[in-house]
């Protein structure tokens, strides 16, 4: 019952779900702590971008899912699950410049919440150098945004006004950006069409609704006791509806048929290389002016 | 009046019907297209842009590209500063935003992923002919796959190994389009109890099949036939099931397609070296003369026939159940003719021969695997039993004689190798195996009339020589490991037991022109025991920590090794330690690059062919026997590799250098003279050593949709020959470079062009030593083009070029230029393809090539397949 109190529930109206009409892939890098600085944190994240608005998320998800799937179908499953990965960003952003929303999901213990954040107002300075990334000429322009200096490069080619993280708001996508000392950078990875609603995206309803200070609560909470946070919210509940759905291959309506939550036993999270990302962050991205 | 010192220009973004557009990004653009300023709309739909007060105004252009609307891009004039747009809204039309970059590659950790799609290109058949394009990536002539020069060491189809290490069926057979991406696996441990406890440095490939193509069995029927009587066809089933998968394949043709590639098992002799159980190569051939540097399809004159049928269940509990059966039965011709030269200090000795062989092989080979592979333990039982053979009739003159040989043998071949690997409570693991091998090769040579009566039977004629040998062998190894897998630092210590007994019976006979059968004095009879066991124990550390990998093998060994043959009063035992450590090292340089080292020091001892003393006569014109005590050599190996990609830019780059040395006591001295070869193995000690230097450098560029490579390497080795009872150093030094590029032009042409140049020479290290020919070389430079022009989705119409050129200081130059043509009509209708493929159009009929090695030059000219015209009909099952 401890997720109970500290969170206050509340049913949110769903943003209607909106066609992806591209999806970009970036490498972000990130130096969680400057004492080892070989041992950053590197992720693939993805940008949908639809229209009027973008989600920004970790493939990890995706793959993560991948795995619970293939070992729930597996003949043998015998309750214990076993996923292995680098740790991964739980956060996704939710982006509609119009009307200056910016909002973050959080996933935690199964559940995800969503919070309201200041729309982060960028003062981009358009400069005249240009270079070629994926085959796009692109443009600098730089700025400085929460205690760091960004440089980023985009391209008029590809009209969508937005990019990875909190960084949008140029004429044109940004296909690479990083800080002025290379702790936070985002390299492009690639650059797809998505044709006819194949892929959708949008805030569901089942999302739960918080403020920072209660969520951090929660956050603390589940590092403590996890097991007691998983209960508390997880019960007689199916995994919560996905940001971003797939026509074809929907993977998480398969999780839902396929797995039968009480016959999970453990979930076993195995770090492929505990050694190589620190598990110290000393540095984080937003720092303070 | 005081002037703003910024120009500012003004404007309001609205629909015909006065509706204001929000969030539109306004840009100013300077003459050459870059962008100035730009401001996005607020909410009423108003802008202000400020522009620097440097630029002039009337070179500008304000434009707003919405989404949702129509473009607007307008002149800017010098005196307007506010501009009411109305934009007109329009369907989204994404047809102008060009696609120029896919998400390629995925990476994961150790894992990196290849969309498929991305590189697949219409002419493309099977998920082979993709992995070909991937930078990074190599197939071999023979199917195999490397990865940033390393051969890979398991191949799996959506995570289940089917097909082992004759892989090359799957890359054949496996239609790209049922592949969704191919995973490659860095550091790959295949057994889930080790991983993360004991370090790998392996390779493996994992293709991910799409979910729609995991559904049901399908299929291909190929029907082919064409000028001169020539037939293709194939038909196989496919199932990549969660629970079931097969690769069923039935096959026969005679048009030039080698059956035989399709059973290569890619690491068998590495597995079979780790363990320890080398088998005794073939004795005895019917020729001196190697198979011609040209693709097989060039000059296998066939008529073969194969199943290969792979089936995989998953029983209930995680138990994996396989069976690999594969049959061949194959009759070929080789027709070849050659010259031989041996220099020697006061003479060059000359031979010539020419053979017609008809080789009719065949094979039988089946495999049974059970499997368990969990978190906890491990266990694995693997029965094989193989038995092949081939009769070889052929007519070979030399210097105007004529005789008839037969070679035959058959092989058998039975293994069984059990592991279990169970983790303990705690978490330390036990590694149990036994492995037993039975094999043997009889072999029988035939040649009438009898060859060399004056060195073998007192100078009179006789009808034919017989030569027999064999050496049934059995193999037993058995080891038992304890691992302490906790902390940085993992450490294993093993016992084990190694056993092998060989039995070594030769004849060799003369039918006299009565009929009478006489055996080539006591000299020509081998009887003999050879018995091996080593006991030993090892300790093997691995350390991983931050960038550092590395581990170190200590194994101790005593070893016996008795053999006997009481017709030569032959009766040895030797009895020794031995000591042969290893190192291996990988640092982490950057996120995806590393150097390794590895190190080696081994101390080897000769088998039972090299201790026998009765002759065997190997071929028509070469006696065997040996006089040494077993041949001991020592090794040292030294191997430094860097490798060091960029996945998200498709770069991979890898380098390396090699050195060994090896000091055996014992050398092969050979007695020419210019009817016979007589070889016997003599005491003395010598020195074989290599270094060796290769690079290898892979990018896609992405403007042009082109995978570019370059490779290069050198080497030179120096080692020693014992010819008519004198030592003669040689050096023989290999310069290779080979670029490659493979390139999609304007999406209907594909251009495919790859060349290897060769230069290699050999000279004789002491300078003291006149020989009739004091030093050679040739150079050998091999070029091919593909062009493939795919008008629409249905046509392919394609030409291949092969400019192959040898030169040579002392003899002509050799060149050849074939061409090949291909086209193919793809009815979607009937999910068909129909092809003709044109080989050969030059018709040229005959090879010349020349080898050199050491102080030996051959010359050799080949009886090519002519020219040929397949019609191909290709029908998918769904």
């Amino acid at each position: 019952m401890l997720a109970m109190g500290v969170v206050s529930v509340s049913i949110l109206r769903a943003q209607e779900d909106m066609p992806v009409l591209a999806t970009a892939h970036y490498n972000f890098i990130y130096v969680n702590d400057t004492t080892q600085r070989s041992k950053y944190h590197e992720e693939e994240m993805i940008l949908y971008i639809a229209k009027d608005a973008s989600l920004y998320e970790s493939n990890a998800g995706k793959q993560v899912n991948e795995q619970l799937l293939k070992q729930a179908k597996d003949p043998a499953f015998d309750g214990n699950i076993t996923i292995v990965g680098r740790g991964s960003t739980n956060e996704s952003y939710f982006v509609r410049p119009a009307e200056k929303i910016f909002k973050v999901v959080h996933k935690l213990g199964g559940r995800q919440y969503l919070l309201d954040e200041n729309y982060p107002e960028i003062n981009w300075k358009i400069g005249q150098e240009t270079k070629t990334i994926g085959g796009y000429t692109c443009q600098r322009a730089d700025m400085h945004f929460r205690g760091r200096d960004y440089t980023a490069w985009f391209t008029p080619d590809l009209p969508f006004s937005y990019g990875p993280w909190k960084l949008s708001g140029l004429p044109g996508l940004i296909l690479e950006a990083s800080d002025s000392r290379n702790e936070v950078v985002f390299h492009y990875v690639g650059f797809d069409k998505v044709s006819g609603g194949e892929l959708v995206f949008g805030l569901p309803s089942d999302l739960i609704v918080t403020e920072k200070s209660a969520f951090l609560n929660l956050q603390e909470a589940f590092k403590k006791n996890p097991q007691a946070v998983l209960k508390a919210g997880t019960e007689g509940k199916t995994a919560s509806t996905p940001l971003v759905k797939g026509k074809r291959d929907d993977m998480s309506t398969q999780i839902n048929q396929v797995i039968d939550p009480s016959k999970i036993k453990s979930i076993n999270i195995l770090k492929t290389d505990p050694e190589r990302v620190s598990n110290v962050t000393n540095n984080p991205i937003e720092l303070t002016d | 009046m005081p002037l703003p010192k910024k120009k500012q220009v003004q404007g309001k973004l609205q629909t015909k019907e006065g509706k204001p557009i929000p969030y539109a990004n306004v840009v100013i653009k300077n003459p050459i297209g870059q962008i100035v300023a730009f401001k996005a709309s607020d909410s009423e739909g108003y802008f202000a842009i400020l522009l620097p007060d440097s630029i002039k105004v009337k070179t500008l252009l304000l434009e707003v590209k919405h989404l949702g609307y129509k473009t607007v891009s307008i002149a800017m004039t010098i005196p307007k500063n506010y501009y009411a747009l109305l934009m007109e809204e329009e369907a989204i039309d994404l047809s102008e935003v060009e696609v120029k970059s896919r998400p390629h590659i995925d990476k994961r950790g150790d894992t990196l992923i290849y969309q498929v799609q991305s590189f697949a290109k219409n002419e493309d058949r099977s998920i082979g002919d993709v992995i070909r394009r991937m930078p990074g990536m190599e197939v071999g002539d023979n199917g195999e796959i490397k990865y940033n020069g390393k051969s890979i060491a398991n191949f799996y189809i959506d995570g289940d190994n089917l097909l082992d290490d004759k892989y090359a069926i799957g890359s054949k057979t496996i239609p790209h389009g049922m592949v969704k991406g191919v995973e490659v696996l860095q550091n790959h441990q295949p057994i889930k109890v080790l991983q993360n406890k004991r370090y790998s440095d392996d390779v493996a490939i994992n293709l991910v099949i799409k979910e729609e193509a995991k559904l049901k069995l399908t299929g291909q029927a190929k029907v082919g036939a064409g000028l001169p009587d020539q037939y293709d066809e194939e038909l196989n089933a496919l199932l990549f099931n969660k629970k079931y998968k097969l690769l069923n394949v039935l096959k026969g043709n005679n048009v030039g397609e080698d059956l035989s590639a399709d059973f290569t098992a890619f690491n068998r002799s590495s597995f079979l070296a780790d363990i320890g159980n080398e088998h005794p190569g073939s004795l005895l051939s019917s020729g001196t003369a190697g198979l011609p540097a040209l693709p097989k399809n060039r000059f296998y004159l066939n008529n073969s026939a194969s199943l290969n049928a792979n089936n995989l269940t998953h029983l209930k509990k995680g138990l994996l159940l396989k069976s690999n059966i594969n049959l061949l039965l194959d009759k070929n011709r080789l027709d070849y003719r050659g010259l031989n030269e041996l220099y020697l200090e006061h003479d060059t000795i000359r031979y010539t021969e020419q053979q017609v062989i008809t080789r009719k092989p065949f094979l039988t080979d089946v495999m049974l695997t059970a499997e368990d592979n969990k978190e906890n333990h491990y266990i694995k039982d693997e029965l094989r039993f193989s038995y092949s053979g081939s009769a070889m009739p052929s007519a070979l003159s030399r210097d105007n004689l004529v005789m008839n040989q037969q070679l035959k043998e058959r092989i058998s071949d039975f293994s069984n190798h059990f592991q279990y690997v169970p983790q303990l409570r705690n978490k330390n693991i036990i590694t149990v195996a036994w492995y037993t091998n039975y094999y043997n090769r009889p072999q029988t040579l035939s040649i009438s009339p009898g060859v060399n009566p004056n060195v073998l039977y007192d100078s009179s004629t006789y009808a034919s020589t017989k030569q027999f040998v064999e050496i049934p062998s059995w193999f037993n190894k058995a080891s038992l490991a304890y691992g302490l897998v906790k902390g940085f630092l993992k450490q294993q210590y093993g016992v084990g037991l190694i056993h092998e007994q060989q039995q070594m019976q030769s004849d060799l006979h003369f039918m006299q022109l009565d009929g009478s059968e006489h055996r080539y004095s006591l000299e020509g009879t081998n009887r003999l025991h050879w018995n091996r066991n080593r006991f030993y124990v090892d300790a093997t550390y691995g350390f991983k920590k931050d960038r550092i990998n590395a581990t170190l093998a200590l194994p101790f060994a005593w070893q016996t090794v008795n053999y006997r043959d009481r017709s030569f009063n032959l009766d040895t035992a030797k009895r020794q330690w031995l000591f042969n450590p290893s190192f291996r090292m990988q640092i982490r340089v950057g996120a995806e690059d590393f150097i390794a080292l590895n190190y080696a020091y081994a101390n080897q001892l000769g088998d039972i062919s090299q201790v026998y003393r009765g002759a065997v006569l190997v071929n028509y014109r070469s006696l065997m026997a040996n006089r040494a005590g077993l041949r001991e050599e020592k090794s040292h190996r030294v191997r430094l590799r860097y490798n060091f990609q960029r996945s998200v830019d498709l770069l991979f780059v890898n380098t390396g250098l090699d050195w060994s040395r090896a000091t055996a006591d014992a050398i092969l001295s050979s007695r020419v003279t210019n009817q016979l070869t007589q070889t016997i193995l003599v005491p003395l000690s010598n020195n074989v050593s290599t270094f060796s230097a290769y690079g290898g450098i892979s990018k896609y560029i992405f403007g042009l949709g082109a995978t570019t490579a370059l490779k290069a390497s050198w080497s030179t080795s120096r080692f020693n020959q014992l010819l008519n009872e004198q030592l003669l150093p040689y050096s023989n030094t290999i310069f290779s470079l080979s670029p490659s590029i493979e390139a999609r032009l304007w999406e209907l042409f594909s251009l495919s062009y790859q060349a290897t140049a060769t230069w290699t020479a050999s000279k004789l290290a002491d300078g003291k030593l006149q020989l009739s020919l004091p030093e050679q070389a040739i150079q050998l430079y091999d070029q091919s083009l593909m062009l493939n022009l795919t008008p629409n989705k249905r046509w392919l119409v394609g030409v291949n070029g092969r400019h192959l050129l040898t030169l040579q200081k002392h003899a002509q130059t050799i060149r050849y230029f074939f061409i090949d043509a291909h086209l193919r009509y793809t009815v979607n209708k009937w999910h068909s393809d129909i092809e003709l493929n044109l080989t050969n159009l030059a018709d040229i009929k005959t090879y010349e090539a020349y080898s050199l090695t050491a102080n030996q030059f051959w010359y050799n000219r080949y009886i090519l397949r002519g020219r040929m015209a397949v019609l191909k009909y290709t029908f998918t099952i769904r």
